[in-house]
């Protein structure tokens, strides 16, 4: 996926391998992979608390990776799923609700900062702009389309990730791109904001720089 | 601005985009911009957490061998040693759990109070982890203790099904027999005595991810919150002993 660091499967089926067997080195290569998807996976179960879970997570994954069986994919499934529960442990824990800003109203401000063209810093309001966009859809949705969109899983592990059949989390995800895609034709639309079309496009053309 | 912009995406589109094909994406350039920022490479912050990651790594290596990779295991010769061990300290709280139970007429407590009047002294290494920290030595307690926590983790219909099978073998031998009433209080003991107290671990099984019957079972019928309720005995944090990581 576009957030993995390192991109050859091959090259992480065999740090996974050498991991497992207790390579240190190539298990860092392996949380390089695999950390930043899944802390912005974990940003739409528990918002900012998601680095806390997400270290959380690691010490059960470097605990247990021995003992997982399967293959590259089927490690960042497993993976995703260790992430999970801990947040779903530490949503029941805090008792909180995710609190979600209004969507479009997020996005917009985040595309306005984003027009500033000064300083690295904005690469990462951009990216966290777009996953408080996803993290705004319903709770199903938003996972789905951050497991696959993201962690780069296909239909079926990330429905073994989400205890659902592959068919239930296409569907999820596909409702959460089509809302996505709405609101941000919505967005075109909302008065004050320049030329409307026009600077949803400088936004978005920002937002892909970031690629 | 493509002419696709504003159609409404279907099913198909939607499988498309996820699968990150260029020309799905190219019609939906504004939801491409999020998808891919979304996905954009990661910004340092976000791995700042790689070296405790790392430390937790090497700690959980240096701990124990893996405990399902035996063939591995049986290579060495200390691992064979260590095999024998555990099944000698299996088959001394086996015995003594019998003979108490024998002796009281109640179930035998899997670990036992300071045992002035057995006749088989545990090894320290009987009891886990006694001073609240995870057991450094590869034995009987660690091996048990994940037993049982696959044990516990198991629907209550399919607990019966597992004492009949061999991985399954030592905690029946540890209980003192092939009896759901004895390896469930066994079980409970053993759980109740480790601090780390995480029963609820088994959700995240490796094994169970890819296997046959994985723990989908276990929480798809509940929702998306479905575990709740199976790992709700965790400890205040879930995992052990986070001072074990450095």
């Amino acid at each position: 996926m576009a957030a993995d660091p390192i991109g050859d499967p091959h090259d992480l089926a065999a740090a996974l391998t050498a991991a497992q067997a207790g390579d240190e080195a190539a298990f860092r290569t392996i949380y390089r992979a695999q950390q930043p998807a899944l802390l912005r996976y974990l940003t739409v179960l528990v918002g900012a608390d998601a680095e806390d879970v997400a270290s959380d997570a690691w010490l059960r994954i470097a605990r247990d990776m021995r003992t997982f069986r399967g293959d590259w994919d089927g490690f960042r499934g497993w993976a995703a799923t260790v992430a999970r529960h801990r947040a779903m442990d530490h949503r029941r824990r805090a008792r909180r609700r995710l609190v979600v800003a209004g969507p479009v109203e997020v996005l917009a401000a985040d595309l306005a900062a984003a027009h500033d063209p000064a300083g690295e810093v904005l690469d990462a309001i951009d990216t966290a702009a777009a996953i408080a966009f996803i993290g705004s859809l319903p709770r199903d949705q938003a996972e789905a389309v951050m497991l696959r969109a993201v962690v780069g899983l296909d239909a079926e592990t990330a429905g073994k990730v989400l205890g659902k059949r592959a068919g239930a989390v296409r569907t999820a995800a596909y409702r959460g791109l089509r809302t996505l895609s709405r609101r941000l034709d919505q967005y075109d639309g909302i008065p004050g904001r320049g030329s409307g079309r026009a600077t949803t496009g400088m936004g978005m053309a920002a937002l892909k720089e970031v690629k | 601005m493509s002419i696709h912009q504003n159609r409404p995406i279907d099913h198909e589109d939607a499988e498309q985009i996820l699968r990150g094909d260029p020309a799905a994406r190219a019609g939906r350039s504004r939801l491409d911009g999020v998808l891919a920022a979304a996905a954009a490479p990661a910004g340092a912050w976000e791995t700042a957490g790689e070296d405790a990651a790392a430390a937790a790594f090497a700690a959980a290596h240096l701990a124990s061998p893996p405990q399902r990779r035996r063939t591995s295991m049986l290579k060495s010769g200390v691992a064979k040693i260590l095999t024998v061990k555990v099944a000698a300290a299996c088959l001394a709280i086996g015995g003594a759990g019998v003979a108490l139970a024998a002796g009281t007429g109640v179930l035998p407590s899997p670990l036992p109070k300071p045992p002035a009047q057995h006749s088989v002294d545990p090894s320290p290494s009987a009891h886990p982890r006694p001073s609240g920290r995870p057991s450094r030595h590869p034995g009987l307690p660690a091996e048990l203790l994940k037993l049982c926590q696959r044990y516990a983790a198991d629907p209550d219909g399919a607990r019966l099904g597992d004492l009949g099978r061999p991985e399954f073998g030592k905690l029946v031998e540890g209980a003192g027999g092939k009896d759901r009433d004895r390896v469930d209080h066994f079980c409970a003991d053993v759980l109740e005595s480790d601090p780390s107290g995480t029963p609820g671990d088994y959700p995240d099984d490796p094994d169970g991810f890819d296997g046959s019957d994985g723990f989908d079972g276990a929480d798809s019928s509940d929702g998306p919150d479905g575990h709740d309720g199976l790992d709700g005995h965790d400890g205040p944090d879930g995992h052990d002993d986070p001072d074990g990581a450095s």
